[in-house]
């Protein structure tokens, strides 16, 4: 019957829409819910004077980070300028050890190495170490947000220290050319 | 049991006895009633089994659920009474131990969480201790409480490696393979529930252990193309593993995957129950199954045996025995505990940094990660190696073409496997193997020898790095003689006859002021003074390769 196949197939469309409608709305809900808050949310934070960091050194202090997670940052000073990194491996993110001896970040899980500039000289480390925003100003150095590689901000960082140019193939002997610009997907 | 096809009728009201022979076909003959119920005046399954149809379980329950009208009776029936053989390759009851173990999980879990405080939102210092770890450390106090933890735990670990049986047996017997495809597919979502159950419960005493293993673990979400980072922020609730991300962990390990493995093994265990195993349908005699489709009472095949009572009271025999293991074990094996989480784990943020590991089921993955050397390579490893292996688990059953159950119709499959099983076995001894414990030395040895006391202590306490490693850390192999006395970055290690200045007796004492305040092993135990002073021993004595 018509009338009937119509009815029928009208209720089908409902369910249909209904229950995708439904469905959606509380995915969008349990997304908004989740996802990160904006990057910078957390302020710049004092960690010493200027003339606390000398060349090929690395200090390590506490961030305080989102919801005053307390974050590793290793503060120090390149050629070219003051550098932070995050503590957490761009492996797996356990915690890299600073090895003033031999001027590398160890991490003592799957062993990456990396050198003083961040960048990856040994192990399955996938990309340079991760920045945190750092700022000299009247002699005292202050250390901001986290700056995740792959996003414009690592690569802007990376600019102003003078390494995106250093990092071509074939520098440093057995490792792998990052592709700095490209904004990552698996970063 | 010899007494299951003459039954000396158990029940109060031996009602219900079948008519007779000859009832194989549909609508054959009306069950006689008249205990007081109505039954329909056709009974088109017939009376499968008056004992249990006697009883007064079953009369209390018909009548309020229609089960004879509803057709329940007829599967109630069939899954009682079906044939199984009188004697079981025991491997055909890890499900049921299975079965039994989660019971367990979720009995001593459900008194766990009575006392465990599911919360990190604290300094996490010694004052001020996160109250999950707290209250961890506080059940260790009790022996009861302890003991429930054990229970908890090492059920735990049973749960991964009878799993890890189960699947092994249905693969080997080709209990994946059509019809049963269902049974294999809802087996997998079990076994990710085990999985996450464990990983996820993992995180729940927030020590260092737990602390740094989930942070790896769920690190690898990152490398989820595209969504990566998001993901991997939805799971944690953090950018790193918090407080958040402890409160995620409990949601799931106590709500979330519980009732989805309850509800999936409601599934798997009624799909045995209409499917039947291979094993017993290998061994039933020809034609069975096309007279019937189950158990019939009055056409036992002999040297058979109903599923109620016989293979029931096996079950039980087999979680009986199972439990008395796991108490022996709960009650003698304290569960490990580390010292509390620290989100910073660098000194001096904490005194002893610790290295992080992953729990001994993952050693062999662990290792494979190791072996990266460059950003593609690590890829594959990291996500196309699981998600390959997923792939081939849940396509299983649609690739194997092969109808046959028999393992000499099946070389390449079993052959497959045997290559999987022993890539994964050598995987699992190198990941075991570099986190070895070093050979006991309570007391400096005067005259070691390289390859009996030297060589062994190397690769307990520095092969993890120091060859494992691509290229090893700073440059020095010491797997080897050749690797110690050839040094790396630093030059050579080792000064044969001068142990007070060689490098390697420096760093193990965290004295060498080429590397200063490092000592070796990184991240992990010192030495004992004795094991320092045998390898200086060794050098003094000129370093000889014996």
């Amino acid at each position: 019957m018509a009338a009937t196949t119509g009815r029928r197939s009208f209720a089908l469309s409902v369910i249909g829409t209904l229950g995708t409608l439904i469905g959606l709305g509380y995915l969008v809900v349990a997304e908004r819910f989740m996802l990160p808050p904006p990057e910078s949310s957390s302020g710049l934070q004092l960690v010493g004077n200027s003339s606390d960091f000398q060349t090929g050194a690395m200090k390590f202090f506490t961030y305080l980070g989102d919801a005053g997670f307390p974050d590793g940052v290793y503060v120090g000073r390149l050629t070219q300028g003051l550098v932070a990194y995050d503590e957490h491996c761009a492996h797996l993110q356990c915690p890299v050890q600073w090895n003033a001896g031999i001027q590398e970040f160890l991490c003592p899980c799957h062993g990456s190495i990396y050198n003083i500039e961040g960048q990856r000289i040994g192990g399955p480390a996938p990309h340079p170490l991760n920045f945190h925003k750092v700022v000299e100003k009247n002699g005292k150095v202050y250390v901001g947000a986290i700056i995740q590689w792959g996003t414009a901000e690592w690569t802007a960082m990376a600019e102003s220290l003078g390494l995106i140019g250093k990092w071509v193939p074939g520098t440093i002997p057995g490792t792998v050319q990052y592709s700095v610009t490209q904004p990552g997907s698996g970063g | 049991m010899s007494e299951t096809r003459t039954r000396s009728g158990a029940a109060p009201e031996p009602q219900g006895v079948p008519a007779g022979d000859g009832r194989d076909g549909p609508g054959a003959a009306a069950a006689p009633g008249g205990d007081g119920h109505t039954r329909a005046p056709v009974d088109p399954d017939g009376v499968v089994d008056p004992e249990i149809e006697g009883s007064p379980l079953w009369k209390w329950l018909d009548p309020r659920f229609g089960l004879s009208k509803m057709g329940l009776k007829r599967f109630v029936f069939e899954a009682m009474n079906a044939p199984h053989p009188r004697v079981m390759n025991p491997l055909d009851y890890t499900g049921d131990i299975l079965l039994f173990l989660f019971a367990n999980q979720v009995i001593t879990g459900l008194l766990l969480m009575t006392h465990y405080n599911g919360s990190a939102m604290a300094a996490g210092t010694a004052a001020n201790p996160f109250p999950a770890y707290a209250s961890t450390v506080a059940m260790t106090h009790n022996w009861w409480m302890a003991f429930v933890r054990g229970l908890h735990f090492w059920g735990a670990n049973a749960m991964v490696i009878v799993v890890c049986v189960h699947m092994a047996r249905v693969f080997y017997v080709g209990a994946y393979k059509p019809p049963r495809e269902f049974q294999w597919l809802s087996g997998l979502i079990l076994l990710a529930c085990t999985i996450g159950l464990a990983l996820s419960g993992y995180l729940l005493p927030w020590d260092q252990q737990a602390y740094w293993a989930t942070q790896v673990a769920t690190g690898m979400v990152k490398y989820v193309p595209w969504v990566g980072h998001d993901l991997l922020y939805f799971i944690r609730g953090c950018r790193f593993t918090c407080s958040t991300t402890l409160t995620v962990f409990f949601t799931i390990h106590v709500v979330l995957l519980p009732l989805l493995m309850v509800m999936t093994i409601g599934l798997h265990v009624v799909l045995v129950i209409i499917q039947g195993q291979v094993d017993v349908e290998a061994r039933l005699p020809a034609g069975y199954l096309e007279k019937h489709r189950a158990g019939d009472r009055r056409d036992f095949p002999k040297g058979f045996v109903p599923f109620w009572p016989d293979i029931v009271a096996w079950i039980l025999g087999y979680s009986a025995f199972s439990a008395l293991v796991l108490a022996l074990v709960a009650g003698n094996v304290p569960v490990p505990l580390t010292a509390q989480a620290n989100y910073l784990n660098v000194p001096p943020a904490v005194s002893v940094y610790y290295r992080p590991l992953p729990v001994w089921y993952f050693l062999q993955f662990y290792q494979l990660l190791k072996i990266a050397k460059n950003g593609v390579e690590d890829h594959l490893l990291v996500l196309g190696l699981p998600l390959a292996v997923v792939a081939l688990l849940l396509l299983l059953p649609f690739i194997d073409k092969n109808p046959s159950h028999r393992a000499k119709d099946r070389p390449f499959a079993l052959g497959l496997a045997a290559v999987f099983v022993i890539g994964v076995s050598y995987y699992e001894y190198q990941g075991f193997r570099s986190e070895a414990a070093a050979p006991v030395i309570t007391h400096a040895i005067a005259h070691p020898k390289f390859k009996t006391t030297i060589l062994p202590l190397l690769q307990a306490d520095c092969t993890p790095c120091h060859i494992t490693n691509n290229p090893p850390s700073g440059n020095l192999s010491l797997n080897s003689y050749t690797g110690i006395m050839t040094g790396g970055s630093l030059g050579a290690v080792v000064k044969p006859g001068d142990a007070a200045n060689s490098h390697i007796i420096l760093l193990l004492e965290g004295k060498d002021p080429a590397l200063p305040g490092l000592q070796m092993p990184l991240g992990g135990t010192p030495l004992t003074q004795a094991e320092i002073q045998t390898i200086a021993n060794w050098i003094q004595e000129g370093a000889p390769n014996n």
